[in-house]
């Protein structure tokens, strides 16, 4: 593995308007051609931590440094509803002011096959199709570090696997990605390390596991393989105690 | 299908009810026809109207000032409304001045455009300049205050400029706000058109109606409503198709 790509330290983010604090001395390097994945219960500062990697906002103390151009896929649906399918995936060529090639844009939709929606509005399809969409527009940009922020929470299980399969598909290192999400399933399966957040307010990094699962790896089957509960009980335990806490603020 | 058939047929039979009753309560002189004067002799001024021909160069001066208006409120409101919806600061700033401005009724203003601008066309421009200017402005305003904040991070991560952003994603967004504006501004740009030339002009169907209104001809003023009305249903078709086009995206046919 390389040079870390995403690199922050000592980070604390505050925000003033509503005096809460995120992230609180943060320290978290992602090498170059890794896939990381940040998990921590809801409302841990998980969102503003990728914010911050993005450059969409900076912190109140301490260092970001990104080394590589950053794709960013949202949690929420942010593909133009008023642009078709190609023409939202040819956006960032377009922005780039690059020659845009329509048929690349095509190349990539076939990839996830959807290419008989190109002429569709985001609207007619379903939330999964949406998000292969979404996932093709930063891809087809060719970022070094693609960021996720719980790309796949909002869709069924079934969807959700079969996009997380997808999602390794077209993945090619040395591209390195930084996904957060709240399900530790989730984080295993895909990652080669997965970092504990603590509970917020003030989140901080509370422990990092190496998942040396081999690759390519089977989706379908990794969740019942004793290596794969193995490390589920392990980073379990660290993440248990901080998700009661997380419970025990919303009450 | 039966549905819009029935409803079709109980919109006519308004219409002709209260067009019948009004005939007859008139010819029948239960209410004066002086003063109210009758559907007949309204419909038989107007067909006179067109078919001599005289009534076109009034309505090309009334539309003429309304389109002006139009296009320079409309150009002055949206721009005004991009700079202040993107300047969270200058918005404060200016906001009593725009709340002082729009609180001022536009009719008191058409004295002193005619004033300032004379009896011409540019008075009437100037009136109908100050009505759609404030619609469109608040509407942009609200538009481009109400994109998602996403759609603008997201297309600043694919490498979007300023400039890109406001033609791919602000502007798109606020389309449907301006177009939800633009079917009350016409009827605002005719209108202040034919309340100027009503205070003071030579032309324009304002002018026909003041005109009839000093010699106490009811129908000639009823005409000018009429052919007034019939205009801006007409011109608000043209709006309504134009926005069907460009929001074509926001209610697509279903996939499959």
């Amino acid at each position: 593995m390389g040079l870390a790509v995403v690199e922050l330290k000592g980070v604390t983010k505050r925000f003033e308007t509503t005096d809460h604090t995120a992230l609180q001395d943060l320290t978290l390097e992602v090498p170059q051609g890794m896939f990381v994945s940040v998990v921590g219960p809801s409302g841990c500062g998980k969102s503003t931590l990728l914010n911050l990697a993005a450059g969409l906002d900076q912190p109140s103390k301490g260092n970001v440094a990104v080394s590589g151009r950053v794709g960013y896929l949202f949690q929420q649906d942010a593909l133009l509803p008023w642009k078709t399918v190609i023409e939202n995936v040819l956006l960032g060529l377009v922005f780039r002011g690059s020659v845009v090639d329509r048929s690349l844009g095509m190349t990539w939709l076939r990839r996830v096959g959807l290419e008989t929606f190109a002429a569709h509005f985001p609207s007619q399809l379903s939330g999964g199709m949406r998000r292969r969409v979404a996932m093709v527009q930063q891809c087809i940009v060719e970022p070094e570090i693609l960021l996720m922020d719980e790309p796949f929470g909002a869709l069924d299980v079934h969807t959700r696997h079969k996009m997380e399969s997808e999602l390794l598909g077209l993945w090619t290192p040395p591209q390195t990605i930084l996904f957060v999400t709240h399900d530790l399933e989730e984080a295993i399966a895909l990652s080669d390390r997965v970092v504990v957040l603590s509970a917020g307010p003030a989140s901080t990094v509370l422990s990092s596991y190496d998942i040396d699962l081999p690759r390519p790896r089977n989706l379908i089957d990794i969740r019942t393989e004793d290596r794969f509960q193995d490390l589920y009980r392990r980073i379990w335990s660290d993440l248990r105690a901080e998700v009661l806490k997380s419970y025990a603020q919303i009450q | 299908m039966r549905r819009s058939s029935s409803v079709l047929a109980g919109q006519v039979a308004i219409g002709a009810g209260a067009l019948l009753a009004w005939q007859v309560l008139a010819a029948r002189k239960v209410i004066d026809p002086f003063f109210f004067s009758k559907p007949s002799d309204i419909g038989a001024r107007v067909g006179e109207w067109v078919l001599s021909g005289t009534v076109f160069p009034h309505l090309g001066t009334t539309l003429l000032e309304a389109l002006l208006s139009f296009v320079l409120g409309v150009l002055a409101g949206v721009t005004a409304g991009f700079v202040l919806g993107r300047s969270g600061w200058l918005a404060l700033v200016v906001e009593p001045y725009i709340q002082i401005a729009n609180a001022i009724p536009r009719i008191v203003l058409a004295p002193i455009f005619l004033l300032w601008f004379g009896l011409g066309i540019w008075s009437k421009v100037a009136l109908g300049v100050t009505t759609v200017f404030f619609i469109v402005f608040f509407n942009t305003f609200q538009g481009v205050r109400d994109v998602e904040p996403v759609l603008l991070n997201n297309a600043r991560i694919l490498g979007a400029s300023e400039r890109q952003l406001a033609r791919h994603v602000l502007l798109p967004s606020a389309l449907a706000w301006i177009f939800s504006s633009l079917q009350v501004s016409i009827g605002f740009a005719i209108i202040a058109a034919v309340v100027g030339e009503y205070m003071g002009s030579s032309r324009g169907i304002g002018y026909v109606i003041a005109q009839a209104e000093g010699v106490f001809d009811t129908t000639g003023v009823f005409a000018g409503i009429v052919v007034l009305s019939t205009v801006v249903v007409l011109v608000g078709r043209g709006v309504k198709a134009a926005e069907a086009h460009l929001l074509r995206w926001k209610n697509p046919p279903p996939v499959r």
